[in-house]
């Protein structure tokens, strides 16, 4: 089983080689005009954001008075509140609260989908049909009211005011998306992989270990991000399973800032959540190079 | 080959050992179902080490709110060395959410706080009464009795204020002066209102003389007319479609001559969210508020707010004092008398009520509302001298307390829905009256029958 | 020997499904056959339910008419966001995908409007663009158009919704650019050689190498429109409004089920969303065929 490697950037350069001068100038030209519109339209795509960031260093009175992008006057005071938390409890707390249950939620969801994704995917066995469909239907049944009966479950286990129903779902493949996400990509694998495997003598386990699960990588990160991303930006769960200010996340502190009928410290909020947007940047930078052309290779050593 | 079947066998193994201890862990608790719930039972707390009593107490609200909740907290365990309270905060947003899952799954906290949905909890059974305790646990005595009157449904007390409010209408004076206009003074009617609205709209450029309250003022305009929303006592609406077509097209020819906020601006800026109303951006002169949260909008606001009684209508003003929220005990709560020493404290405890102010409205007893006023902020004052005036002129023509219908949710629902079919033009004022008779009707009739 | 091989398979197979069968079993399944016979019930949450039969979907179908205006809502929303979005994704996916400086920035900005979720700041932010004098209404006029606003008149404010779901397409996106990952680079080397250009080597090579992962982000996108609540939350006033334009059906659902105390009629109107979406995605599955091309398919 050997397969070629290659590299986009090889190919590239060796077309452009053979190029003449003045198509290089035009290729230039052309790049330039596309980093404009990739800018052009990102800063519009980020303007929300941007609003965001701004007004999160206004003074508390001005945000809604004075909309504009630049603030008039700069104040870090709402990340100095704001950071203090709640009741005694700091944001600090809320970040670590957030990345651990995201941190268990993503091993969960990567070991726990990729094996049913396998299973899925690459093997036949009785009732397939029947399983594949009852998983996808899981997720076509709205939340809020499967809500209860699973509360009680929790309830019936003590696990209220606790992680678990956080992160236990995740570690019994409960996520429906991630589970068809990497089926489908197993499923874009060519079966000649796993059949010339098979003759070497490796058993099906071994063609999840060292066949799928190298070439999933993309998957794997996708869903890496995704559930980091989603149990952090999570506020419904968070907020019917939590109720002790010690296990409060990032998302509960924020909506903890926030009551409209009352007084909402809007430049805490604000500022929160634009540092909450800081981890999940970092990680979406860090990852996504995997998704790099020519970094990594298409096929097997 | 060999030692990769051995590894697979371990790998199997642990996972089926895995697979076994999940089952059992996670089966034996048993997806109950629905019907489990009920039976299920009592909430979680139990008598902690030492023979401390545990109480669970959840509310809502913002951090100023958390915090003085806290302490009072802290005092009340102070006072009384074997009871502990878990406090259990929400976000305003997630509130009402969390209490329902936790009541339909048995697992709600000993005492939580309601507002004017309280109607709705109670006629479901999983409010205590907590009339056997009142006298030893629980002294009502200092209470004003129309406050203990509005927690009292059904002849069962389920609910004990834990702050008051009188509704008044509350004026941007800044504006009034901007406009060169008098302040308007109590005592005034709705053709006053009517004629100041459009004319501050009028003098001032990007300014509306008044919100749209067509819907959140409709119970007193029912009680200034000798009618009422909820007449709880023979549980059927207490008024006629024709009872409240007037108070529409008082509403619906007002906004036509000028003196409203736009429908789309009513939705982009409800007058009651502190971050989008225009009343703290000197966008509206004039608006229905209740009374605690003036200071809320002060806060706000470099305008100078006043608060001015209820336009009167031919029985009055029709505003009484009303409890803004209150708190109530779980039906299935293992420790009733802890939790009515723990309302009894909120409610008469002198230092709590200084811990606590008048965040939850102005307090119930006379006693804490004078040892507050002493030392109220110029906001808060304006809350006082106004309650006091409600209180005055309450004496003179007494009302009834307004009551949500049961359903109130879908009921308030309804009635905005209503309102927006008159302002963006869907609708004729007669029809959309009309269409909103008969669905406040089906509302009524269906909790009305699923409250049996 | 094939039937020992079949038996190992069938072992193995299971072995993997293991984690799921458990969490299928202890937590999905009673919760979902809980709701169905909630269904069929008279349930307001607090007290326990009483059976009515088929009640619930008699009246769904006979006397609801916000289940329908909130059925067509949905519909409308599904047809115009999913595609938009997928479109979106897929086109900046191609052009974040390589031969360009600075990826990794350019992907993660257009990937950050999708980490706000549906966090608060985010219905603020929306406000200042789209309401009668937000920034939009202030470009358009630069070019004398008076436009109306955008997120509080009922006519409009759906639209407004779906530009926001549109905006936050990082999600498809990045499940893309996953996708294009996968396409051997060696295919287009081959192409280039035969000499076709990039629109051909788009729906020769890429588009094709692309169809399983453009089906899955087809299937999610409609289960997840269908079941759009977040958006219709933020935007709107929480409870359908204004008028009832912002009245999503699993708004609805959820109103009903924790705001009206109806908690059996929204478990009914659930398993009508459940009905409705389990049909499109069966059509979606029974057409990929002509579309879908796998790698453990034979004969490609």
């Amino acid at each position: 089983m050997n397969i070629k490697t290659t590299s986009a950037d090889s190919s590239a350069n060796a077309s452009e080689m053979s190029r003449s001068r003045t198509a290089h100038r035009t290729v230039r030209l052309r790049a330039l005009l596309k980093h404009i519109v990739i800018i052009g339209f990102g800063l519009l795509m980020l303007y929300p954001v941007l609003w965001l960031i701004s007004s999160s260093f206004k003074p508390n009175q001005i945000i809604f008075s004075s909309p504009g992008l630049i603030p008039q006057t700069w104040t870090f005071e709402n990340y100095v509140n704001g950071w203090k938390g709640l009741q005694g409890v700091s944001f600090g707390r809320f970040f670590a609260n957030s990345a651990f249950i995201s941190v268990m939620s993503v091993l969960g969801n990567l070991v726990t989908c990729s094996m049913a994704a396998y299973a899925f995917g690459r093997l036949n066995f009785r009732f397939k049909g029947l399983w594949f469909s009852l998983m996808l239907v899981t997720i076509m049944l709205p939340y809020h009211v499967v809500l209860v009966p699973q509360y009680v479950i929790y309830s019936k286990l003590e696990w209220i005011n606790t992680y678990f129903p956080l992160i236990l779902p995740k570690w019994l493949a409960h996520d429906s998306f991630f589970i068809l996400l990497m089926v489908q990509f197993i499923r874009g694998l060519p079966k000649e992989l796993d059949e010339s495997a098979t003759i070497d003598g490796c058993s099906q386990r071994q063609i999840y270990f060292r066949i799928i699960l190298p070439l999933l990588v993309p998957a794997l990160i996708s869903t890496a991000i995704f559930t980091f991303i989603w149990s952090w930006d999570d506020f419904f769960s968070q907020m019917i399973y939590l109720s002790d200010i010690n296990l409060f996340t990032v998302q509960l502190g924020i909506r903890s800032l926030f009551d409209p009928s009352g007084q909402s410290d809007w430049g805490g909020l604000l500022a929160m959540s634009a540092l909450s947007l800081l981890p999940i940047t970092v990680i979406f930078l860090a990852f996504q190079r995997y998704f790099l052309e020519g970094i990594a290779t298409t096929g097997l050593k | 080959m060999s030692m990769f079947s051995k590894k697979g066998k371990r790998w199997m193994t642990g996972l089926s050992a895995l697979t076994v201890t999940l089952l059992l862990s996670a089966c034996s608790g048993g997806s109950g179902g629905p019907a489990a719930q009920q039976a299920g039972g009592g909430s979680e707390t139990s008598e902690a080490a030492g023979g401390q009593t545990e109480l669970r107490m959840m509310w809502w609200g913002d951090q100023k709110r958390a915090d003085t909740t806290n302490q009072a907290i802290k005092l009340f365990e102070q006072k009384n060395p074997d009871i502990k309270v878990m406090g259990e905060f929400a976000p305003s947003t997630g509130y009402f959410d969390k209490l329902n899952t936790q009541l339909a799954s048995g697992t709600a906290p000993d005492v939580f706080f309601l507002g004017g949905n309280v109607t709705d909890y109670a006629s479901k059974g999983v409010l205590l009464d907590l009339t056997p305790y009142v006298g030893n646990e629980l002294k009502l005595d200092q209470m004003d009795q129309s406050l203990v009157e509005y927690g009292t449904l059904g002849g069962k007390l389920v609910n004990v204020s834990a702050g008051a409010n009188a509704r008044g209408i509350v004026v941007n004076k800044t504006l009034f002066e901007k406009a060169g206009m008098p302040i308007p003074q109590d005592g005034w009617n709705w053709d006053d209102y009517a004629r100041i609205s459009k004319e501050l709209s009028d003098k001032l450029d990007g300014v509306a003389g008044t919100y749209n309250f067509t819907f959140d003022g409709m119970d007193i305009f029912l009680k200034q007319n000798g009618k009422q929303l909820y007449d709880m006592e023979n549980e059927a609406l207490g008024f006629e479609e024709a009872d409240i077509l007037p108070w529409y097209q008082y509403w619906d020819e007002t906004t036509k001559n000028g003196g409203v906020v736009s429908p789309e601006m009513q939705v982009s800026n409800p007058p009651n969210d502190t971050a989008k109303t225009l009343l703290i951006t000197s966008g509206v002169g004039m608006t229905l508020i209740p009374s605690n949260q003036l200071a809320a909008f002060q806060n706000l606001t470099e305008d100078e707010l006043v608060l001015v009684q209820v336009p009167r209508g031919p029985k009055g003003t029709g505003v009484v004092f009303e409890s803004s929220q209150g708190l109530s005990a779980y039906a299935k709560t293992e420790h009733p008398e802890a939790v009515a020493k723990l309302i009894d404290f909120w409610i008469n405890d002198a230092d709590a009520a200084k811990i606590l102010g008048s965040d939850r409205g102005v307090p119930v007893t006379a006693a804490n509302r004078e040892l507050l006023q002493k030392d109220a902020s110029p906001a808060d004052l304006i809350v006082y001298e106004y309650t006091s005036r409600v209180s005055e002129a309450a004496e003179k023509e007494n009302f009834v307390v307004s009551y949500n219908i049961p359903g109130g949710a879908e009921f308030t629902k309804l009635g905005e829905t209503t309102v927006q079919e008159i302002g963006f033009g869907r609708k004729s004022v007669e029809q959309a009256v009309s269409d909103f008779y008969k669905g406040a009707q089906q509302i009524f009739a269906k909790n009305k029958t699923s409250a049996q | 020997m094939k039937s020992v091989r079949r038996r190992e398979s069938n072992w193995t197979a299971y072995a993997f499904l293991t984690p799921w069968l458990i969490g299928f079993f202890c937590l999905t399944l009673g919760p979902m056959l809980g709701s169905l016979y909630l269904s069929l019930t008279q349930y307001n949450l607090l007290s326990p339910p009483q059976w009515i039969g088929t009640e619930n979907y008699r009246q769904i179908f006979t006397q609801d008419g916000t289940f329908t205006a909130s059925l067509l809502l949905t519909f409308k929303y599904v047809f115009l966001s999913v595609p938009l979005r997928l479109i979106f994704a897929l086109a900046i996916a191609l052009a974040l995908n390589k031969g360009i400086r600075a990826l990794g920035i350019y992907r993660t900005v257009y990937y950050i409007p999708s980490l706000l979720g549906g966090s608060v700041a985010i219905a603020i932010v929306w406000r200042q663009i789209f309401d009668g004098s937000g920034a939009l209404n202030q470009f358009l006029s630069w070019f004398g158009i008076q436009g109306p606003a955008w997120i509080s008149h009922p006519d409009y404010i759906v639209y407004t919704i779906v530009s926001l779901s549109t905006w936050q397409f990082g999600s498809a996106m990045v499940i893309f650019l996953a996708g294009l990952k996968q396409v051997p680079a060696d295919l287009y080397e081959a192409s280039q050689i035969d000499g076709a250009g990039k629109v051909k080597q788009f729906f020769r090579i890429t588009l094709p190498m692309l169809s399983p992962v453009l089906f899955f982000n087809l299937v999610m996108s409609i289960i997840n429109s269908f079941q759009a609540f977040t958006p219709a939350y933020v935007i709107g006033d929480g409870r359908g409004g204004p008028l009832d334009a912002t009245m999503f059906y699993t708004l609805y659902l959820y109103l009903k089920g924790f705001s009206f105390f109806d908690m059996g009629y929204a478990s009914a109107l659930a398993w009508i969303m459940l009905v409705i979406i389990g049909a499109f995605t069966a059509l979606v599955f029974l057409t990929s065929r002509f579309w879908v091309f796998y790698g453990d398919q034979e004969g490609r």
